[in-house]
């Protein structure tokens, strides 16, 4: 059993390798729907790949018999994609565990019956080698199962891809870009079978269906898990669950650690990356009775302590069920928080999960090994070689614009793990190749270049990512060129050039690999016709061999299959590469983007909590303000509930009652400090109000304070009310007793006076009575004599009895006055109002005022106007005594002339009694004076014409008293006019 | 014709004098009570054509003594004559007329006159 080199090796190793990581990545992630499939198919292809490769190199039939490890693979590989396919189409009834192992069984027989064929023969009944273009391939003849299996593989294909296509168009979410993707998938491994079975493949003979089917599992994964922004789920992921002090383990079905926080492993005292896929039990191992207590519980909610001592920590612990779309319980999540003062310091956001050793093991309470310790003293010779080879990402490395720096720097250290592990093998190659030959040939010494130029691309790191990538190009397309220029056109060539446009595809941009497909097709084209119109003669080329171009338009024909081929392997490189780049593209913005509603957020919650602490503050300054206001308060202010038992008290009112603190008070009853006396009428009070819902009532009650004295409280009582019931007092009150005193004083002087007044009214009448009877008797007797009822009188006599009379009644006429001057300063005067007439009222004064004015020989005159009512209201005899008075002054200090007295009506509302003389005159210094009591004009005083100088102060407060008012005109030597101005009352008829 | 009868009562025993003098001289027939305790009995000697009637009396109060007359005699006139002011207002529209102490002798002959015609 031997194996040849062939150069199809290459690209089936590079498949076999991709679909091993594809495989990895989706099983990985084999919960997301559909990764299953994807992982499944890509192991097959994986298997499949490596059987085709050991059929490939195999020398002898043997050994190519290995080839048969192929049908291992192909079966589950269409297998997978119509599980995939299930999955994408959502027919979750075929993706029950019996139908899945119902679909299962032709492959697995598949299986079965090939790794037997040599036995039975049902899937190769006989085969043999058979030499083709550069490569010996195994020529085989079916056997019966064969067909089962390939109907089974192409129906899978068929049906998968039908359901594809069908989902695709009734799923209106996708991407423009994941349709395509999803396309070229579904497509890619029908036109490669096309090209494969109708010999227009590039390389005839050369099965390239694996190489397809690697392209659509690539495309599948990359529709699954490149374009769905739930890729940010694992960024917001490491940014909330990492940050979060509380502890979040994901246990699966079987109790394994799918996810684990560093708060969590911080609690337990392990490292993530230790933690990760661990058995829970074998994590909880210290606490035995947690894995008791919670073992296949779904959902709880407890508290726990672990520890004891300074080390006694307590936690809640949460589980909660993980149910996923089809309601099915996948799994659990356990939080774990701290409570009380063992709260776990707030963790740094950190990208990479080891955990400080300082603050490991919260939850253990003791001290545990650290994690980088555990790394420590592994620095051997592997691990070196292991860093040089699987070089570290570079993480200075200058990244270009628009692509996703993750994928630069995962390109740039792939390029240069390729680039040493190629560099070290060339190196081998190249030392080997040395020993045997006697002399270094030109080959030779370029094939050593090439490997130093590998070297240093692959070493210098610093260097230009760009130079180092045309570099490694520039080697590959010598290869082809060296390859094509020496043995005309091969498989190699092909090989070589096809990897120099996509791997240029891969390492930098579209437009240079659209550059490097040119240079390549064009490489290839120059030869094509310089081969095929025979100007040149590849130099190593056999004469038998046919692959070499036999004329131009072979030549140009393979030019064409090989652009068509190259080229489209290249779009589907650029095209994932770029869809790739956009998704990122989206994926930036869109954090950007939720970067910014966080800022936003942040911000408004700054600005929230600014405003907030703004209006606290503004809130406890207006609490002190209003507080100081009633503490400093010099009244009694207080709150009861609603039996009246005190909720608040301020401090005048404690110091009032003799009380140190506030809650010496609160609970009794405000009552209390009420004199018993008075404690059930104001408590009533209270009561009433209460039940009746008076809003606001003022009450006075005495109440003992603390020097014993007892004081008058007014208090003003305000029911507090909440939704329209009473639940409490609030009072506001103040000692009254001054006031109170005041009032009392007051009362009593208001008594005394009213007493003093009654007694000088008494006194008055009793002095009147006692003045006047007298006076009647002097009265009497001399007018008796007057009209001789006792004889006959001399004339001397006479006379004395007529000074008797006059005497007696000027005397008359003072006490009237000072009668009337005190009833009307006692406020005892009163009218007796009622109806009069006017005329009568003129010529009743006229008649006595004339018998005066005779006297003294002047004339009295009288008018009424016309104007005037026939009838008035008021009180004629006060009316008659203010005319007298007035026209008898007028006559008394008249010496010529005569006096008139006019009614008149000078305004609608008003009639006016006018007095005029032709008398001395007031002198303007006395005429302000002229009304008051005792006053008299100076130049009126004589003999004939004194008085009590009461007579004009009545008068006018008469006026006064009756709403009227009194002026006066008047020239010295020439007389004077007074004018009583008085309203019209109770006009009848008018 | 027999003279009109008049009653004086009045403690006073000077004004009473003079108000008899009055009375007579104006040519009445004329009887006193000093005291406010006669005047039932002075009534029921006959109809009194005038009383003077004082309101302040040791043993009786005017304003009884008005009311008794008006209860009895419809047609007698009363002059009430006193030195109270005050309580002069309260019989004023009850007596025909009401002096205030000092009274004239001419006033109270002019009544006199009215009441005999």
């Amino acid at each position: 059993m031997s194996f040849a080199y062939t150069p199809y090796i290459l690209p089936l190793m590079a498949t076999a390798i991709i679909a091993l990581i594809t495989g990895g990545y989706t099983w990985k992630r084999r919960s997301a729907s559909g990764a299953s499939g994807l992982s499944v198919m890509s192991f097959s292809i994986f298997i499949w790949v490596i059987g085709y490769a050991l059929e490939m190199s195999g020398a002898t039939p043997e050994a190519k018999y290995w080839g048969v490890l192929q049908y291992l693979g192909i079966p589950f590989a269409t297998y997978g994609c119509l599980i995939f396919a299930l999955d994408f189409s959502d027919q979750t009834r075929f993706l029950s565990r019996r139908w899945k192992a119902l679909l299962a069984i032709i492959p697995a027989l598949t299986a079965l019956l090939a790794l037997t064929t040599k036995y039975h023969g049902w899937i190769w009944s006989e085969y043999h080698i058979q030499q083709a273009d550069g490569f010996s391939f195994l020529s085989v003849t079916h056997g019966p199962w064969f067909f089962v299996h390939f109907a089974y593989s192409y129906l899978s294909l068929l049906v998968g891809t039908i359901l594809i296509v069908r989902a695709m168009l009734r799923r209106k979410g996708m991407y423009r870009g994941q349709a395509i993707v999803m396309s070229v998938a579904v497509l890619t491994p029908w036109v490669g079978n096309i090209l494969y079975f109708s010999g227009l493949s590039p390389v005839p003979y050369l099965d390239i269906t694996p190489f397809a089917l690697m392209i659509t599992t690539l495309a599948f994964t990359w529709a699954m898990f490149g374009f769905r922004i739930i890729d940010l789920t694992p960024i917001a992921r490491d940014l909330i669950i990492e940050a979060m002090q509380d502890g979040m383990i994901v246990l699966d079905f079987k109790g394994n650690v799918v996810d684990i926080n560093l708060s969590a492993a911080r609690m337990i005292g392990v490292p993530v990356a230790d933690a990760l896929g661990k058995d829970a039990a074998h994590l909880f191992a210290p606490w035995p009775h947690l894995i008791e207590r919670f073992r296949n519980v779904l959902e709880a909610s407890e508290e726990i302590t672990v520890g004891a001592g300074n080390a006694l920590r307590k936690y809640q612990i949460h589980f909660y069920p993980l149910i996923d779309s089809r309601e099915k319980a996948v799994g659990r999540v356990m939080m774990i928080r701290a409570m009380g003062q063992a709260s776990i310091p707030q963790p740094r956001f950190a990208s990479e999960r080891t955990i400080p050793l300082s603050e490991a093991n919260a939850f253990r309470g003791e001290p545990s090994q650290s994690v980088e310790e555990a790394r420590v003293g592994r620095s051997s010779l592997w691990e070196s070689s292991k860093r040089f080879y699987a070089v570290p990402i570079n993480e200075s490395l200058n990244i270009p614009p628009n692509i996703n720096p993750a994928w630069h720097k995962t390109r740039e250290r792939i390029f240069t793990s390729i680039t040493r592990i190629a560099a070290s093998v060339g190196t081998f190659g190249f030392l080997l190749s040395l020993i045997p030959s006697e002399r270094v040939t030109a080959v030779d010494f370029i094939y050593g270049l090439f490997c130093l130029l590998l070297w240093i691309l692959g070493v210098y790191r610093q260097l230009k990512y760009h130079l180092r990538v045309f570099g490694f190009l520039f080697i590959i397309y010598c290869f082809g060129f060296v390859e094509t220029f020496n043995f005309g056109f091969s498989a190699e060539s092909f090989t070589f050039f096809a990897s120099f446009a996509i791997i240029t595809a891969i390492l930098t941009a579209w437009r240079e690999a659209l550059y490097s497909l040119g240079l390549a097709t064009a490489t290839i084209t120059v030869f094509a016709v310089a081969i095929g119109s025979g100007s040149f003669l590849p130099p190593q080329l056999l004469p038998n061999e046919s692959l070499s171009p036999l004329s131009v338009q072979a030549g140009l024909a393979s030019a064409v299959v090989f652009l068509t081929c190259a080229g489209a392997l290249q779009t589907s490189v650029v095209m994932l590469l770029e869809s790739l780049n956009a998704a990122w593209q989206k994926e930036v913005q869109a954090l950007n983007l939720l970067q910014q509603e966080r800022d936003l957020l942040e911000q408004r919650v700054e600005e929230r909590t600014h405003d907030l602490a703004q209006s606290q503050k503004m809130l406890k300054e207006n609490e002190i303000r209003f507080r100081q206001i009633v503490e400093n308060a010099n009244d009694i202010i207080y709150r009861t509930d609603a039996y009246g038992r005190f909720v608040y008290i301020n401090p005048i009112t404690l110091h009032l009652m003799g009380l140190e603190t506030e809650s010496e008070a609160l609970g009794r009853h405000f009552t209390e400090f009420i004199i018993p006396e008075w404690r059930h009428r104001t408590k009533r009070f209270y009561e009433k109000q209460f039940l009746s819902g008076v809003e606001r009532t003022y009450f006075e009650f005495p109440a003992t304070i603390y020097t014993g004295e007892t004081i008058w409280v007014g208090q003003n009582v305000q029911l507090i009310k909440e939704s329209g019931q009473g639940v409490g007092f609030q009072a506001v009150a103040r000692d009254i007793t001054q006031i109170k005193k005041a009032e009392e004083t007051f009362i009593f002087s208001r008594d005394q006076a009213l007493n003093a007044n009654q007694l000088k009214s008494q006194l008055l009448s009793r002095v009147s009575h006692e003045l006047r009877t007298p006076l009647g008797t002097i009265l009497g007797y001399a007018e008796l004599l007057q009209i001789k009822a006792f004889g006959g009188l001399s004339e001397k006599q006479n006379g004395a009895v007529n000074n008797i009379i006059e005497s007696t009644n000027y005397l008359t006429n003072i006490i009237n006055d000072l009668l009337d001057e005190a009833q009307i300063e006692a406020n005892s005067m009163s009218l007796n109002e009622e109806y009069f007439s006017p005329q009568e009222f003129i010529e009743k004064i006229q008649s006595h005022i004339a018998v005066l004015a005779n006297k003294k020989g002047l004339t009295c005159n009288a008018s009424i106007s016309d104007e005037l009512p026939i009838e008035l209201y008021g009180d004629v005899k006060r009316l008659q005594q203010i005319v007298i008075n007035l026209a008898g002054n007028a006559v008394k200090f008249t010496r010529s002339g005569g006096v008139e007295i006019n009614l008149t009506r000078p305004q609608p509302a008003f009639w006016a009694i006018e007095v005029k003389d032709t008398g001395v005159g007031i002198a303007e210094a006395d005429r302000q004076h002229i009304f008051e009591p005792f006053r008299q004009a100076s130049n009126s005083i004589t003999r004939e014409n004194r008085g009590s100088g009461l007579g004009l102060a009545i008068t006018k407060q008469l006026i006064e008293l009756m709403g009227g008012t009194i002026a006066l005109e008047s020239t010295l030597g020439q007389g004077s006019v007074f004018t009583v101005l008085l309203p019209i009352k109770n006009a009848p008829g008018e | 014709m027999p003279k009109p009868y008049a009653i004086v009562i009045e403690d006073d025993p000077k004004l009473s004098a003079i108000f008899q003098a009055t009375l007579e001289q104006a040519d009445f027939t004329t009887a006193v009570d000093h005291n406010g305790d006669l005047y039932p009995e002075l009534l029921d000697h006959a109809e009194p054509a005038l009383v003077i009637l004082d309101l302040h009396l040791p043993f009786a109060s005017g304003v009884d003594i008005l009311d008794a007359i008006r209860a009895r005699y419809a047609h007698t006139v009363v002059a009430i004559v006193t030195a109270d002011f005050i309580k002069a207002k309260t019989v004023t529209g009850k007596a025909d007329h009401v002096l205030i102490k000092p009274v004239s002798i001419a006033r109270l002959l002019k009544i006199a006159e009215s009441v005999k015609v």
